[in-house]
């Protein structure tokens, strides 16, 4: 499942590529802030609702075709990824928008119901 | 039902009798109805949120009054051989089989809020707890001089999808080089505010393919400047150098009439000639929504910016173009984003579901030329009495060709996904 995701992460890339001299205290901020959400307790029906803005552009079924799949990848890394959009480790100007007001609760929220999603 | 449960009552009815056969109280206390017209991106959308997340606690009923719907996005991409007109032509078969909704393919003709009814055009009336009025744009013809319904035969608007794109599609692929075209351009506010000038793209486009570059696309436009303006621009000199005219009123002067037979839009600075005309005229909310009594004085209905319910009626909710909703523009990104918004309030008023702050999103793809797309977008939030945008963005005029496919290719993913998540 982890190889899978960064293949799809790969290809996401084209669209929205990690900076390639992304601020090293960002990355740094990704993590500890990535640590403090694993501990909260998500709230699966607020991330359900939540999800409702992503998945006018992801899809659970079809091939990742310009937009990566995020259904059923492991909380951990769905955390990152939203985390790096929010600040600015990776751009897409769709994905900044959409992650610079998520809080802690948000992200959580949205990272445990996509990982609970399985075709 | 005092004392059983809905199960151990809905056992006792199959032995015992049909469910027609209830006295009218019993039948009363059955499942809450929604009723949703317009089976359209909010329409659609609302219909499967509230029933699937429901879990078949809400009666849902779609009314639309087509057995398919052609999506208005991505139309101009059939107009530019990017797309089939079958690619952008979806069926309700998944909603009904997947959630149980029921579909009704009719015409809503009239709601008589006192009753909580829907009449429809063959007579018959369907009761609901809460309506959610989803019905798209009207187009108002004569707010172009000289234009109707029958002109729209010869010279089509094509702003609602169906057989008038196709006609719209048949005109353009008749037109011979040397030969133009001519698009009136709507005043705000408008469905899909950067359609008109992405189609304008694409007419450039088949044109050029075939060589037929001596032709000339005219845009008169009523308003002043539009969505993009910087980066249809900049793409129409790069791609379609010499082929696109736009004028605003300050320069044409006003659209004073629009002969379909004779293929001329005359204005005060000039008669312009076309081999096709595409008039897009001013437009406000489906008939629906003026004859429920909820529109305003310019034809849109304002909707409370925590939930999309109708300020008028606490019992109706509104969706997508017909609504006033605020930052956000007329698109169908925004009606799927406030369907969701509205089927957690729905459900909210009649079951035990919780209801969420609101929370909008939007974005607009638009394509130029092959592999050059362009797009702007923004998050939403209640604010100041609207729904005000709070974080946005924009294409940037002078990017590279690979950012540009990429976008371009992101659009083709949306449509995907957004199929998938309106009628999936």
């Amino acid at each position: 499942m982890k190889l899978a995701f960064h293949a799809v992460l790969a290809l996401a890339a084209l669209n929205s590529p990690v900076l390639a001299v992304a601020d090293p205290s960002s990355i740094q901020r990704v993590g500890e802030a990535r640590e403090v959400i694993l501990g909260i307790d998500a709230d699966r029906a607020y991330g359900e609702y939540l999800a409702g803005d992503c998945v006018a552009c992801h899809r659970l079924s079809g091939e990742p075709a310009g937009i990566p799949i995020i259904h059923g990848q492991p909380v951990s890394d769905l955390i990152t990824a939203l985390l790096e959009y929010k600040l600015g480790v990776r751009t897409n100007e769709v994905m900044s928008v959409r992650t610079a007001r998520l809080g802690d609760q948000e992200i959580a929220a949205l990272a445990a119901h996509f990982a609970a999603q399985t075709k | 039902m005092s004392g059983l449960t809905r199960r151990h009552f809905g056992l006792l009815l199959g032995a015992s009798a049909s469910s027609l056969a209830l006295p009218t109280y019993l039948r009363a206390q059955e499942k809450p109805r929604v009723v949703v017209i317009g089976g359209g991106p909010g329409g659609a959308t609302v219909a499967k949120y509230v029933a699937r997340d429901s879990a078949g606690a809400i009666d849902v009923t779609l009314i639309n009054e087509t057995e398919t719907f052609t999506t208005c996005f991505f139309s101009n991409l059939y107009l530019g051989d990017f797309q089939s007109f079958d690619d952008i032509t979806h069926d309700y078969d998944k909603l009904v089989s997947n959630y149980g909704i029921k579909k009704i393919t009719g015409r809503a003709a009239s709601v008589d809020r006192e009753a909580k009814t829907v009449t429809l055009a063959d007579g018959s009336t369907v009761p609901y707890d809460r309506l959610v009025l989803a019905p798209g744009i009207d187009i108002i013809y004569d707010s172009v001089p000289g234009y109707s319904q029958e002109a729209a035969q010869i010279a089509p608007h094509a702003w609602k999808a169906g057989p008038q794109t196709q006609l719209l599609k048949e005109k353009l692929d008749a037109v011979e080089d040397g030969q133009n075209i001519v698009m009136v351009a709507p005043p705000n506010p408008f469905r899909c505010p950067p359609g008109p000038y992405e189609r304008i793209s694409m007419f450039a486009h088949v044109l050029k393919k075939k060589g037929f570059t001596r032709s000339k696309i005219f845009v008169l436009d009523y308003k002043e400047s539009f969505s993009k303006q910087a980066l249809f621009t900049e793409g129409w000199e790069a791609h379609y150098p010499g082929m696109v005219e736009w004028y605003g009123p300050d320069v044409h002067g006003g659209v004073k009439s629009v002969d379909a037979a004779a293929g001329t839009v005359e204005t005060d600075l000039d008669v312009f000639e076309g081999a096709l005309l595409n008039i897009i005229p001013s437009q406000r909310a489906g008939a629906i929504a003026v004859d429920a009594g909820v529109t305003n004085e310019a034809g849109w209905v304002p909707i409370d910016e925590n939930s999309m319910r109708s300020k008028v009626d606490d019992s109706i909710f509104v969706l997508g173009d017909a609504s006033v909703a605020g930052d956000m523009p007329k698109s169908a990104f925004s009606a799927n984003s406030q369907a969701k918004v509205a089927a957690i309030n729905i459900r909210a008023d009649l079951t035990d579901a919780r209801a969420f702050p609101a929370r909008y999103s939007n974005t607009c793809w638009s394509l130029i030329e092959t592999n050059d797309g362009v797009k702007v977008g923004a998050q939403y939030e209640p604010k100041d009495g609207k729904i005000a945008a709070v974080e946005t963005f924009i294409s940037q005029p002078g990017e590279d060709a690979d950012l540009r496919k990429a976008t371009y290719e992101e659009s083709v993913g949306w449509y995907a996904g957004i199929v998938e998540d309106v009628f999936g």
